[in-house]
């Protein structure tokens, strides 16, 4: 499908060209220049979204393992606002290891989830998210594994940001994966989106039903009422930001790292530097 | 003079820090060292042994035999006992100390009050190997203040001020003066294992990132980085696997940090698919495998060869990488510097196949020269790219001017599909070839860079090495120059072959010598050359190759 002159590979009606619309916002409200952003991606139909914007520095890596390189690439840049974009099978299911470790490790970063509860490029396999029961072409007798709850783990895992909106509110969205980038350390948005080819089930109508927006007296600090909320699920399912534990980011920690020139700018050609290191193996 | 001092013991004991000792006292003696390591994977128990080889020339590999012997447990003979072939072997005139506690009963064996004297003078039956060092150098002819100087740079001081009069004890103990070793000409040499030089050279070239995940013997890199961090300014990031460790190595080099991962074959393993994200995104990267036995978990703590074809064929798809295997310690600096100058240069990964033996076993080294030293990172430079700036621009080298985000005003966007020289994702066919051509005509640049492999001894017998054989097979060419000639290689691919088929042309009988069953270096000079080598020497049984190992099997082969 072709969209402001790039031929864009998503289906009409994905889900994915809101998030895009928002997305397209955000950078041109940002004060932050283009250039300094940095979209990683992995792989799959919402990994292709950095490749559909202008200006932006853009590294769309392996599936699952698009974390990985982001936060490393925040290390070795510290100027660099890094935003990961990519879909539930690839952020849960293929990198969930990673997706563990960077909410402990808290690179300051946001990763925005195109979770639609399926698998949409490799054709209607089921995602971690995928409700039991569900039969797909992978899953014939429907799915036995119990879903992954996304936002139940982070705040477990006391990730320092945790939100969900839905592609069927544009300014919830906009607004959500804005709070998340202004905010420092590692940040999760879960987008709830429809897949118009392979979800019958959780159709656009079917989030729209459901999602409930959370009440201006909620408190995000509040861990435990951040666990409860993240396990609502089914017939109301919350959106907005979920939990928020403001914490010193692993840039904050590291000496190497906090108040220094960006990493990659440590470098010289002087040698007479290096000499204690042959010192001490005399 | 050339003598053998194994120290074994169960892990726990003290082993390494005695070793460190004797090494010390020995280097500042101006004798030339190699000490290897030899323990089992547990923390406790076991077997937990280092061997250090002293002589007034260099060699590069150790010495099997065994001539001054100090067991710390009764437990650990029969590891050692004649014609084990596996550790260091007791011979008809190895002389053996020990405490008379542990009951070591074997011929010509001195057993002396250790650990009752320890606990007299120091109130700690561990200073027990402080009164040991001292007997040691009695016996060795070793003056006390040499071993005083030697004990006060290995051991903190305020441990050695306790045990001082443990060590002047242990000196003054009626041991007969076996072996005289007057102090030399001070050599000025440092004493390293591969892990440091190669973790030295990537500071050098000025490594900011280090991402691993611990893996015995990779993490010998890991720990050096680690130890260095602070004073360099190095983050040395822990990752949660090793699939991690490899997509952050890549995440950094885009991002413009010089970056090093090592591990060991397993770990390697998992970093294949990142190999070919960097070679698909044109990223340069390091990585270190420390090699040792296979397949699986194999024996952890051992040493072989047997990971070449991995690191040769390691990633889906065709794509250009620089493979290299340092000979010797002195050799992983150099080669580890020259990695990261052609990764760099080219944009394609480099992988420093090191193992075990070369990772742990410290060797006298000549300095080296800082001075000559060259470092670039090769990032474009404002007027040699063309506007807009695109990452993969088609040039006549196949070398796209590389930007880092943030270096000017222009984005960088790279991609793992197949791209476009923009860098946008595109299934276009013709743009693919043109992609597969630019990316795979590296090489020729890159083999131009590939040194001859060296040439050692005169004799009909052609012997073909590769990587930490040299120091044995270095040592049995020098001992038999009229009877063997050595090709010895350190650069695997890209493969130069030149020089090795004039050799084998020349050559009576060709005889590959390796660290792995299935002689993998042989197997790749047929696919490269044609011509298959017939015989070889291999070893599999996790030990390292010695000069004695491969002359046993080449009387076997009656060459020699």
């Amino acid at each position: 499908m072709w969209k402001n002159g790039m031929d864009i590979a998503w289906c009409p009606g994905c889900g994915d060209f809101a998030v895009l619309e928002a997305v397209n916002r955000i950078l041109e409200a940002s004060e932050v220049p283009r250039n300094h952003f940095l979209y990683v991606s992995g792989i799959g139909q919402a990994a292709k979204l950095p490749q559909y914007l202008k200006g932006v520095n853009v590294f769309n890596g392996l599936h699952g393992r698009a974390l990985p390189a982001a936060q490393a690439a925040k290390i070795a840049n510290n100027d660099l606002t890094v935003v990961v974009h990519s879909g539930d099978g690839c952020s849960y299911g293929e990198g969930g290891n990673h997706l563990l470790a960077a909410m402990r490790r808290n690179v300051d970063l946001t990763l925005v989830v195109h979770d639609n509860q399926v698998y949409g490029l490799t054709k209607g396999q089921a995602s971690p998210t995928t409700a039991m029961g569900t039969t797909t072409v992978a899953q014939t007798q429907g799915v036995m594994l119990e879903p992954f709850s996304p936002l139940a783990t982070a705040v477990a895992l006391d990730c320092s940001f945790v939100a969900r909106t839905f592609v069927g509110d544009p300014e919830h969205m906009a607004a959500t994966m804005r709070a998340a980038i202004r905010h420092h350390g590692f940040a999760l948005v879960d987008v709830l989106q429809q897949c118009v080819t392979f979800n019958k089930v959780n159709t656009f109508a079917w989030y729209k039903e459901r999602v409930q927006k959370l009440t201006d007296n909620y408190d995000p600090t509040d861990r435990q009422a951040a666990f409860a909320k993240a396990l609502e699920w089914g017939d109301h399912i919350p959106i907005g930001i979920l939990y928020v534990h403001e914490r010193p980011s692993y840039g904050d920690l590291h000496p190497a790292l906090h108040g220094k020139v960006p990493l990659w700018q440590d470098w010289t050609t002087d040698m007479a530097r290096y000499d204690a290191l042959l010192d001490e193996m005399a | 003079m050339d003598i053998g001092i194994t120290i074994s013991g169960e892990a726990g004991q003290g082993v390494k820090t005695l070793g460190s000792l004797v090494a010390r006292v020995l280097l500042d003696r101006g004798y030339e060292i190699v000490q290897d390591q030899s323990y089992h994977s547990r923390i406790r128990g076991g077997l937990d042994a280092t061997t250090i080889r002293a002589s007034d020339v260099p060699h590069h590999a150790v010495r099997p035999l065994i001539d001054l012997f100090v067991p710390l447990a009764s437990s650990v003979l029969p590891y050692h006992r004649p014609g084990n072939g596996h550790e260091s072997e007791l011979g008809p005139s190895t002389r053996t100390l020990c405490d008379a506690k542990s009951g070591i009963d074997l011929p010509g064996v001195t057993q002396l009050p250790a650990t009752e004297r320890a606990i007299a003078l120091a109130g700690e039956a561990r200073a027990a190997n402080v009164f040991l060092f001292g007997a040691m150098c009695r016996m060795l002819g070793i003056p006390l203040e040499a071993a005083m100087a030697a004990a006060w740079k290995v051991l903190p001081a305020r441990i050695l001020e306790m045990n001082l009069p443990v060590l002047n004890d242990g000196y003054a103990q009626p041991v007969m003066e076996a072996w005289s070793l007057p102090a030399r000409k001070p050599s000025h040499h440092l004493l390293a294992n591969a892990s440091q030089a190669i973790g030295a050279a990537a500071i050098v070239a000025g490594v900011k990132f280090y991402s691993g995940y611990p893996m015995t013997p990779g993490s010998g890199v890991m720990n050096y980085l680690a130890a260095h961090a602070e004073q360099y300014g190095i983050v040395v990031e822990q990752a949660e696997d090793e699939i991690a460790a490899a997509n952050m190595a890549v995440g950094a080099s885009y991002a413009g940090v010089r970056q090093m991962v090592s591990t060991s074959g397993g770990g390697f393993a998992l970093m294949v698919e990142a190999l070919s994200l960097a070679a698909m995104t044109e990223t340069p990267i390091v990585i270190v495998d420390a090699q040792r036995p296979a397949p699986a978990t194999g024996l952890p703590t051992r040493t072989e060869q047997g990971d070449l074809w991995l690191a040769l064929h390691a990633g889906h798809g065709d794509f250009v990488r620089y493979l290299c295997a340092p000979r010797t310690a002195e050799d992983a600096f150099t080669l580890t510097l020259k990695a990261y100058e052609l990764s760099s240069r080219y944009q394609v990964p480099a992988i420093i196949l090191a193992d075990q033996q070369l990772a742990d076993t410290l060797v006298t080294v000549p300095r080296w020269e800082l001075g000559a030293v060259r470092v670039d990172r090769h990032l474009a430079e404002p007027g040699s790219y063309q506007e807009p700036y695109q990452r993969y621009a088609l040039t006549p080298s196949g070398v796209s001017p590389r930007l880092v985000p943030l270096q000017t005003d222009w984005p960088v966007i790279v991609d793992s599909d197949e791209h476009d020289e923009a860098g946008h994702l595109t299934e276009d066919l013709d743009n693919r070839e043109r992609m597969v051509r630019k990316r795979l005509h590296r090489q020729r640049d890159l083999s131009s860079n590939v040194e001859e492999p060296i040439l050692l001894g005169n004799g009909p017998t052609l012997l073909v090495g590769w990587g930490s054989s040299f120091g044995a097979l270095e040592e049995l060419v020098l001992d038999h120059p009229a009877d063997l000639r050595l090709i010895h290689f350190n650069e695997i691919w890209p493969l130069r072959t030149e020089r090795l088929q004039v050799e084998m042309r020349r050559a009576r009988l060709v005889v590959a010598v390796e660290g792995s069953a299935s002689a993998q270096f042989a197997q790749l000079i047929a696919r490269e050359t044609g011509k298959r080598i017939e015989h070889a020497v291999l070893r599999y049984d996790g030990r390292p190759l010695t000069a004695a190992y491969v002359e046993g099997k080449l009387h076997d082969l009656e060459v020699i």
